[in-house]
């Protein structure tokens, strides 16, 4: 999912207006990558109020360092503020640990989302086998493994953008991809082989 | 448990990783199908990669349940939200537009007051003004004290200042003075005319001004 350039084109237009003050013009940035933004968070603090949270700072942060972008990828540069804003909530002392699948899916909470009988988005993404699954493998990762594979696997960016938003080289990309993508086959191999679809070896 | 390619290399699974995201190049790539072609347990592990990463792409982007979009409250004084609609080109031409039109409106009531003179005074100045024009005499004592303070303390005229006030003329320093602000006054139909045009005027000038001074202020207020 790498950018096109006229959206980049567009996203720095609006950065230059909302530099002279223009607050309408940064909130449509916001409005174009806040579900993105969101989505990196909740796979890294695995909590939807705490992702909220690192989300809605983030893109204050952003506003008040508008002054200090010197162009380039507008898009890359928010979501490596959302991406640090995730990681000094995984660092802070005072966070919530309660960021289990059941703290996102509702379950076990009558006074949860799912006790109105609504599934909330989280609860429809998460909700099914594989979901659930899949997000309590990305939680076993190391923090820097499970940015690239959400930025790579589950937001479909290219090595480059994820690199830049990681803070990290292109290389450094490939080896920790490569180890979280190890990591995550070792720990999903017994769904796949429920799931009846695992490949079989013939060496 | 023992993983069936744990004995591939750390740089074997980046190989796999590059090949699957389509990252290698021609020659690489066609070195690593070699590879596959004779090893099974490679093959086997480059196909669960591809699982792994089909079943992660698959998985659904979640709707955030709010807006984060930053409110001027939230941006305090970093937010300059609406300076730059203020001086939008439109506004600023319109309020340029406006500021001259008040000064020129302005000058043509400085100019009609200038034309119709001074303001009409009923009575006795007006016979008195035209009479020194005339070269005859003031108009009697009794009008001339019309024209006296209407002070309750103020003396009354005896006989004799009104016998020196019909007596004497109006001086030649007044005379000139009365002339140069009477000459070039219209008539009285003319006069009336031009005072409705001025007091038409103000009223005009005072009600732009007031327009460009309250959009100044909204725009400042704004910014």
């Amino acid at each position: 999912m790498s950018q096109l350039p006229e959206t980049n084109q567009e996203d720095q237009r609006w950065v230059t207006r909302a530099r002279e003050g223009d607050l309408a013009a940064f909130n449509l940035l916001v409005e174009r990558y806040q579900r993105l933004a969101y989505n990196i968070a909740l796979r890294m603090v695995r909590d939807p109020a705490a992702a909220e949270d690192v989300t809605q700072e983030a893109f204050f942060s952003a506003y008040r360092a508008l002054a200090r972008y010197r162009g380039g990828n507008v898009r890359s540069w928010l979501l490596a503020i959302v991406a640090n804003g995730a990681r000094d909530h995984l660092r802070s002392p005072h966070r919530r640990r309660s960021s289990s699948l059941e703290a996102i899916t509702g379950e076990g909470d009558p006074d949860g989302p799912s006790a109105s009988g609504e599934a909330t988005p989280e609860q429809q993404a998460l909700q099914s086998e594989t979901g659930r699954m899949v997000h309590e493998a990305l939680a076993r990762l190391p923090e820097n493994q499970r940015l690239l594979v959400t930025l790579v696997d589950l937001q479909g960016m290219d090595y480059e953008e994820a690199a830049e938003i990681a803070g990290i080289a292109v290389g450094t990309v490939k080896s920790r991809l490569s180890r979280g993508r190890e990591r995550l086959r070792q720990i999903l191999r017994p769904m796949m082989e429920l799931s009846g679809d695992s490949p079989r070896q013939n060496g | 448990m023992r993983l069936p390619f744990s004995n591939k290399t750390e740089r074997d699974r980046e190989l796999l990783n590059e090949y699957l995201d389509n990252r290698l190049s021609a020659e690489q790539a066609a070195r690593l199908e070699a590879r596959l072609r004779d090893d099974g347990p490679l093959r086997a592990e480059l196909a669960e990669l591809r699982r792994v990463r089909d079943v992660l792409r698959a998985q659904p982007s979640v709707e955030p349940r709010r807006s984060f979009a930053i409110t001027p409250q939230m941006a305090g004084p970093h937010a300059r939200p609406t300076r730059q609609r203020a001086e939008s080109p439109f506004t600023a031409r319109a309020l340029q537009l406006a500021t001259a039109a008040t000064a020129v409106l302005l000058a043509a009531v400085i100019g009609v007051d200038v034309i119709a003179g001074p303001a009409p005074v009923a009575g006795p100045l007006d016979a008195t003004i035209r009479s020194a024009e005339q070269g005859t005499e003031a108009p009697p004592v009794n009008d001339v004290g019309a024209l006296a303070p209407s002070s309750a303390d103020a003396p009354p005229l005896d006989d004799g200042d009104a016998a020196r006030s019909k007596a004497m003329p109006v001086s030649e320093e007044r005379s000139d003075t009365l002339a140069i602000e009477a000459a070039p006054a219209p008539d009285s139909d003319d006069r009336s005319l031009l005072r409705w045009t001025e007091l038409g005027l103000g009223i005009v000038t005072a009600a732009l001004a007031l327009a460009v001074v309250a959009a100044t202020w909204r725009a400042a207020s704004r910014g």
